[in-house]
């Protein structure tokens, strides 16, 4: 694949707003609950576990794409794998961000719904989405999903502030005693946070938009390092807040932790957030729909834009599917699954098929 | 008035469409006959007896050259075809031919209608030069002459208008605006084909890189003050003649929200008002929708006490928020534009009526609340900050179909809208750079020249956002060079 050209490109700094807000999605609202029953009041520790591994992961994935400067993943399958299972590869990471894509929709769809509009239905909400993700790309292209996510960034960055409100409630006993998870509970709470920081996987496609590619990897480990330190923080609070009986119910902590935060002028905190969340998650939408058609057109050959007709209207009908909270759910924890795959430990396999096969390369000339 | 038969004369006459102030004066001299044509609306007939036809009248020797060369008139041109003559003629010079002579002399004695420079209206300043541009280029062009003295200034004359020829100038610091934009705008101009161009707004229009969008994506001046420093700060200007307004590009979301009194003020004191103005902007746009979508939908949000404070208000009212409040703001915007269609003395007549007579009388029949005129006021302020006029009409429309998307989707629907509108706004281009330049792409250096204001020293560098050539103004360092307590 060619290098884009000079007017597409981004700065480096660019990357760190993406990889970051593509990281922070709707798993940040209700990811204690899931990782509580797996690792109790350790919880937290497995978040900088896992965040620990993903920065080894982000190194490992620049180090693949060093190689080239110019390839995204999907060269590099064709490269690694040959053209034909290379396009099975590429066609499974495409079916990947269409799930990922699918998920984030209902996801926060579904906590719209619950919260505020318990009369509205699903696929109208799917349908919104959808239309404001095609709309967005249509004619915009990668350097509006890099101005999405930065502004989109500082537009919500201060929600953060808030969250140390519900602290006053926080009875601190409830984090001891620590390191008492056995290594096994451990290794499932790190699992089970995966879903919560996916997303850094973009980086095998956007690193050949990036202008200044030495320092891309700089700011790609300072993204990752800022949404581990977020989301430790909300499970720390969370764990500290509610009871572990009570968390173990809590569908969406971060939200109910919202309820007690009052302003004068704003009683229900969280009627706030959640369509504030709307900008959190665009991005998101974006950067995985952009993915997609990125793929689909190493796949197909056919334009970007065409290609949003297509993974537009199957998302919404794959999200229509759904009808309960309980395949919802599901749903989004098998992303989570091929996501862990995917994101956690394939970049590992890829680097060395990617140094293998080079060294070969390079053996036989 | 004599005609000679079926010579020149005849043939100009024609071209001119036989237009009864034609005039053809013929002077017998040294045994040659002169005819001096021109249409006698458009002239200077002082200028015409005193420096044309005694001339002629007191010379020896009759010839094209030799009254070529001694004339006592600024601008003359030697013309041959009779095409040319006409076209001279219709501008207002006076042609000089004489008789078995095949060129013909024109002289410029044109006496142009214009009004006298008056103080600007539609962008008024407290502070700093008060002086507009007026509908003549030749006397925007001075103006601007005088405000710029730097040698690089250049003035690039082009014709548009097919039938209705136009004279536009190009004008920009040679040494700082940026080559591309340059040619852009040049190549957008030459490739105009239309047959006239009204205004220099309308030609914003077909230099416009987005033909379906809301927004204003050039900034229109009649500030003469407020060019020269676009100008030097590595923008371009673009004056079209019979406008008192002059294109400014490439421009910015953010410019349409400064002023120059930002720049004449202290940085402390701009720096406020620019946030008042953001502030103001930013409740014109979302005040009313979110009153429609917490009255609407989520009351849980307002505390109890303000909520028994809008529930008594709105106790009246039989109509569901979004229609009261779409009839509020049509009413304001009906008052706003019989406002500015009125004269300027029935016109305020009618603000109090409009304002205070209906108002009052709107929440007394039960027909709207007290919190919702004080919601609707205020955003209609707001919409008046704007220092562009273009802006502020802008930021008026917007709000409605905000307001409906309130109305469908509470909170939610606000913030599709944002969405929306965030999206759009990155999509635009001005003359082909990024509309919401300096947040993104995010220009650090620039934000001192869009959102806030620093001190003087500060402004060493030209806004990275028009590429400016050469982008040195002083030496910073020097600037902010630390001295010792006695030195």
């Amino acid at each position: 694949m060619k290098t884009p050209r000079e007017r597409l490109s981004i700065n480096a700094y660019l990357v760190f707003f993406l990889v970051h807000t593509v990281q922070i999605g709707l798993g940040i609202v209700g990811v204690q609950r899931v990782i509580f029953v797996e690792a109790r009041q350790d919880a937290w520790i497995a978040v900088l576990l896992s965040g620990l591994w993903i920065h080894l992961v982000v190194f490992v994935i620049c180090q693949t794409l060093k190689q080239t400067e110019h390839d995204n993943i999907f060269s590099l399958h064709t490269f690694v794998y040959g053209r034909v299972f290379g396009w099975m590869v590429n066609a499974a990471v495409v079916v990947y961000f269409l799930m990922a894509y699918t998920s984030i929709l209902l996801g926060y769809v579904e906590m719209a719904l619950t919260w505020m509009y318990p009369d509205f239905p699903l696929w109208g909400g799917a349908l919104i989405l959808v239309v404001l993700t095609v709309y967005a790309l249509y004619g915009g292209g990668f350097r509006l999903v890099a101005g999405v996510s930065f502004i989109t960034f500082f537009m919500a960055i201060w929600i953060v502030v808030v969250v140390f409100q519900p602290l006053k409630y926080a009875e601190w006993i409830h984090l001891l005693p620590i390191f008492e998870a056995t290594p096994k509970q451990m290794a499932n709470g790190v699992l089970k946070t995966a879903y919560t920081m996916l997303g850094f996987e973009v980086l095998y496609i956007i690193y050949p938009f990036v202008k200044e590619k030495e320092r891309a990897h700089r700011y790609a480990q300072l993204g990752v390092l800022l949404t581990t330190f977020l989301v430790a923080v909300v499970t720390v609070i969370a764990i500290a807040f509610f009871s572990p009986k009570q968390l173990e119910v809590t569908i969406w902590a971060s939200l109910s932790m919202f309820t007690i935060v009052k302003f004068p002028f704003i009683e229900r905190f969280e009627y706030v957030v959640i369509p504030l969340w709307l900008l959190v998650i665009l991005p998101n939408l974006l950067m995985f729909m952009w993915a997609m058609t990125r793929g689909g057109k190493a796949l197909f050959h056919v334009k970007q834009k065409y290609l949003l007709f297509v993974f537009g209207p199957m998302s919404f009908f794959v999200a229509i599917l759904f009808k309960r909270r309980a395949t919802i759910n599901e749903f989004i924890d098998q992303v989570g699954w091929y996501g862990f795959w995917l994101s956690f430990v394939y970049p590992f396999i890829l680097y060395m098929l990617v140094k293998y096969k080079a060294w070969m390369r390079e053996k036989k000339q | 008035m004599w005609f000679t038969k079926k010579n020149r004369v005849d043939d100009v006459a024609k071209l001119l469409a036989h237009s009864p102030d034609f005039m053809c004066r013929r002077i017998r001299c040294q045994g040659k006959i002169v005819n001096v044509l021109f249409l006698s609306n458009l002239i200077n007939h002082d200028h015409l007896q005193q420096n044309v036809l005694a001339f002629i009248h007191e010379q020896k020797h009759v010839s094209i050259d030799e009254l070529a060369r001694c004339l006592p008139i600024g601008a003359i041109r030697i013309c041959e075809t009779e095409k040319e003559m006409a076209s001279a003629i219709r501008d207002g010079w006076a042609v000089i031919s004489i008789e078995q002579e095949k060129r013909v002399l024109a002289v410029n004695i044109a006496e142009k209608v214009e009004r006298s420079l008056e103080k600007a209206e539609t962008e008024s300043l407290v502070l700093g030069p008060k002086i507009s541009f007026t509908e003549s280029i030749d006397t925007n062009i001075r103006i601007l002459r005088q405000n710029i003295t730097d040698k690089h200034l250049v003035t690039e004359k082009v014709e548009i208008g097919e039938r209705n020829k136009l004279e536009v100038r190009v004008v920009y610091i040679q040494d700082i605006a940026d080559e591309t934009n340059v040619q852009t705008v040049k190549q957008r101009l030459s490739e105009l084909r239309i047959d006239e161009v009204i205004d220099s707004s309308v030609l914003a229009q077909l230099l416009d890189d987005h033909a379906y969008t809301i927004f204003p994506q050039y900034l229109l001046t009649e500030l003469p003050d407020r060019l020269a420093y676009s100008l030097m700060k590595g923008r371009i200007g673009i004056f079209v003649d019979r406008s008192p307004t002059v294109i400014v590009c490439p421009t910015t979301f953010f410019s349409f929200f400064e002023t120059t009194e930002d720049i004449y003020l202290r940085w402390t004191m701009s720096t406020i008002l620019r946030a008042v103005r953001m502030l103001g902007i930013f409740a014109s746009i979302f005040l009313s929708p979110l009153y429609v979508a917490v009255i609407t939908y989520h009351y849980e949000v307002i505390p109890s006490a303000l909520l028994l404070t809008i529930g008594e208000s709105r106790s009246r009212v039989p109509f569901p928020p979004v229609i009261e409040a779409l009839f509020l703001e049509f009413m304001i915007e009906l008052l706003r534009e019989a406002g500015a269609r009125l004269p300027t003395k029935v016109g305020q007549t009618m603000g109090i009526v409009g304002g205070i007579v209906l108002g009052q009388a709107a929440v007394d029949a039960g027909f709207t609340s007290n919190v919702l005129i004080i919601i609707v006021a205020l955003s209609a302020l707001g919409s008046f900050t704007a220092p562009s006029y273009e802006m502020g009409a802008t930021i008026r429309i917007l709000r409605f179909p905000i307001i409906l998307l309130a109305a469908l989707w509470g909170l939610i629907g606000i913030f599709i809208g944002v969405s929306l509108l965030l999206i759009h706004l990155l999509k635009l281009t001005s003359l082909g750079r990024p509309y919401l330049s300096p947040v993104y792409p995010f220009r650090f250096a620039d934000i001192k020249y869009s959102l806030i204001r620093l001190p003087i020293k500060f402004y060493g560098e030209r806004p990275k956002t028009n590429r400016p050539k050469n982008s040195r103004r002083f030496s910073w360092r020097e600037a902010m060079k630390r001295k010792d307590l006695d030195e």
